[in-house]
């Protein structure tokens, strides 16, 4: 069963390429007070449908040639065990080759809860072209 | 919304998804807390708890298993202090003894979400682990007993050499009205400082960030943001604003920094690096430069002069072993034993990463033999710190224990 959260509904509508690009830091969503079914601050939901810039790290374990991969701050992803610890990519214009390089990615930014069995799969999401190296 | 957001919080909490059967839904939930994606474990692991004596029963079997906790895996483990029956604290607790826990860090977190009055000497013995992660987390264990021991066991780690727990002992020793320590935190705001491609000095300033607003307000940090260079004419308005309130707040207890607490400067020429992450031996960070520096540690206050050509010698082994990997730059598992190969090669722009991760089992020849020469020239160069056999030794047990034996 895919429920949809109490925060927005899907993907947000893609911002304009104009749009001014929000520099996030991983750091800064992974401070937020989380549990499950809980209302995400104010500054976290305005996130929703902007254009975002991230730079992080691939999960370990990343496969090879998928469309979308886990966005984590730091290399190892140690004890990162919440879903507000990491943001799901989307790449619409490559698949993933595994690098243990810093990248980044920029795109539209979706916030909110997705579940799967009553469990949250995902709450931060970014959809973009290509990963920058 | 509001009817979305009940349905979500039913989705949540509804506990029993196969019709009634508590113990059903207990090794529902075991599953999913131990084997199912990453993703969801902890959630399971909650929900697990919340089923009561049940959920505590079908952890209980696991742990008289021979596996005991590490059966559990991580997620579970980090939560055994959300069940109802105490006795898993204390198997908790036993835990952090054990030499073999690859999971410390997160036991360290949880016991010190919720720390009792009689485990104030536990979490005082935990500041000195050799590990940086648990000092930082044992650090809220501290700060929430006796308030003239919990200043006096912290004021030590304001000269930690990780600069996390610097900034959480600093946190903490302010909100127990020791606004000295807010120095610290004001000096991280000003980091701008890299290793290699981790933008150490941007960590710092988000979370010395994030706890001058948990003590002042968000307002109190006005224009500043961390996004930008502490150099830019907002932040540093902004920090001057702050700095004058926190002096303010400390009066003549306004301190002057050690000089590990100090911003560090960028560290020019670094063209080697390895870190060294292993959840038994701790952390190890060292980088050569180009005009023979070996830098040791986040910072820049532990610097050694190399005979020169030293890192020369090093460049060309690591070219050799660029080389015969043909390309390939990761190894191993998932896990938390990591060892990362940093290379900044005469006349590229970017540096580039090798690495190699695991679990807590031995793996014997994780690490490609391309890079075990590698390894023994750079203990052979670190040696000559002071003390240089025991920093020897230590360093070939951390990267033994990362990617198996080095050669003699």
């Amino acid at each position: 069963m895919l429920l949809l959260g109490a925060t927005t509904f899907g993907s947000a509508p893609a911002a304009a390429a104009e749009d001014p690009v929000i520099e996030l830091s991983l750091l800064d969503l992974m401070s937020i007070d989380y549990t499950p079914g809980k209302r995400l601050p104010r500054w976290v939901r305005a996130l929703d449908g902007k254009r975002v810039r991230l730079e992080g790290y691939m999960a370990l374990g990343t496969p090879e040639g998928e469309d979308n991969f886990e966005l984590l701050w730091d290399s190892c992803g140690c004890g990162q065990s919440n879903v507000h610890h990491f943001v799901e990519v989307t790449l619409s214009e490559e698949t993933t080759s595994f690098t243990p390089d810093l990248i980044w990615v920029e795109g539209t930014f979706s916030v909110g809860e997705i579940r799967e069995d009553g469990f949250v799969v995902s709450l931060f999401r970014l959809e973009t072209k290509a990963i920058e190296e | 919304m509001r009817a979305i957001a009940f349905l979500s919080a039913l989705a949540l909490f509804a506990p029993l998804q196969d019709g009634g059967d508590p113990e059903t839904e207990a090794d529902r939930l075991y599953e999913v807390a131990t084997s199912g994606s990453p993703r969801v474990r902890y959630q399971a692991a909650v929900r697990l708890a919340g089923l009561g004596a049940v959920g505590t029963e079908r952890v209980r079997t696991q742990l008289k298993r021979d596996e005991g906790y590490l059966g559990l895996g991580p997620a579970l483990y980090e939560a055994l202090v959300q069940f109802e029956d105490p006795s898993l604290r204390t198997e908790l607790w036993e835990s952090l003894g054990d030499e073999r826990n690859p999971w410390r860090p997160a036991g360290a977190r949880a016991l010190a979400k919720e720390p009792k009055t009689e485990e104030a000497a536990r979490f005082k013995a935990l500041l000195q682990d050799r590990i940086s992660a648990v000092r930082a987390e044992a650090i809220a264990g501290v700060a929430a007993g006796a308030e003239a021991q919990a200043i006096h066991a912290l004021t030590p780690l304001l000269e930690d050499s990780n600069g996390r727990v610097r900034r959480r002992a600093a946190a903490s020793l302010a909100g127990l009205g020791q606004h000295g320590a807010l120095a610290w935190l004001i000096e991280d705001l000003r980091r701008d400082d890299s290793w290699f491609d981790m933008r150490l000095g941007r960590i710092a300033r988000a979370e010395a960030a994030q706890a001058l607003s948990a003590l002042f307000g968000r307002e109190a940090l006005s224009s500043y943001t961390t996004r930008n260079s502490p150099d830019t004419e907002e932040n540093r308005a902004a920090i001057a604003v702050l700095e004058e309130r926190c002096k303010e707040l400390a009066g003549e207890s306004w301190p002057t920094l050690p000089d590990i607490a100090r911003a560090p400067s960028h560290v020019e020429g670094e063209v080697i690096g390895i870190e060294l992450r292993s959840c038994r031996f701790g952390e190890h960070l060292l980088r050569w430069t180009a005009d023979d520096r070996l830098v040791i540690g986040e910072g820049d206050t532990h610097i050694l002069a190399l005979p020169k050509g030293a890192t020369a010698e090093l460049l060309v082994q690591a070219q050799a072993a660029l080389e015969a990997l043909d390309g390939e730059r990761s190894f191993g598992d998932p896990g938390c034993d990591l060892e990362r190969h940093h290379f900044k090669l005469p006349g590229e722009a970017r540096s580039w990463t090798i690495q190699l991760t695991k679990g807590p089992e031995a793996v014997l020849d994780l690490r490609p033999a391309a890079l075990d020469s590698l390894a023994a020239a750079m203990i052979e160069s670190a040696s000559l710190v002071d003390n240089g056999a025991r920093f020897k030794r230590l360093l070939t047990d951390t990267f033994e224990a990362l990617g198996g034996p080095l050669a003699d």
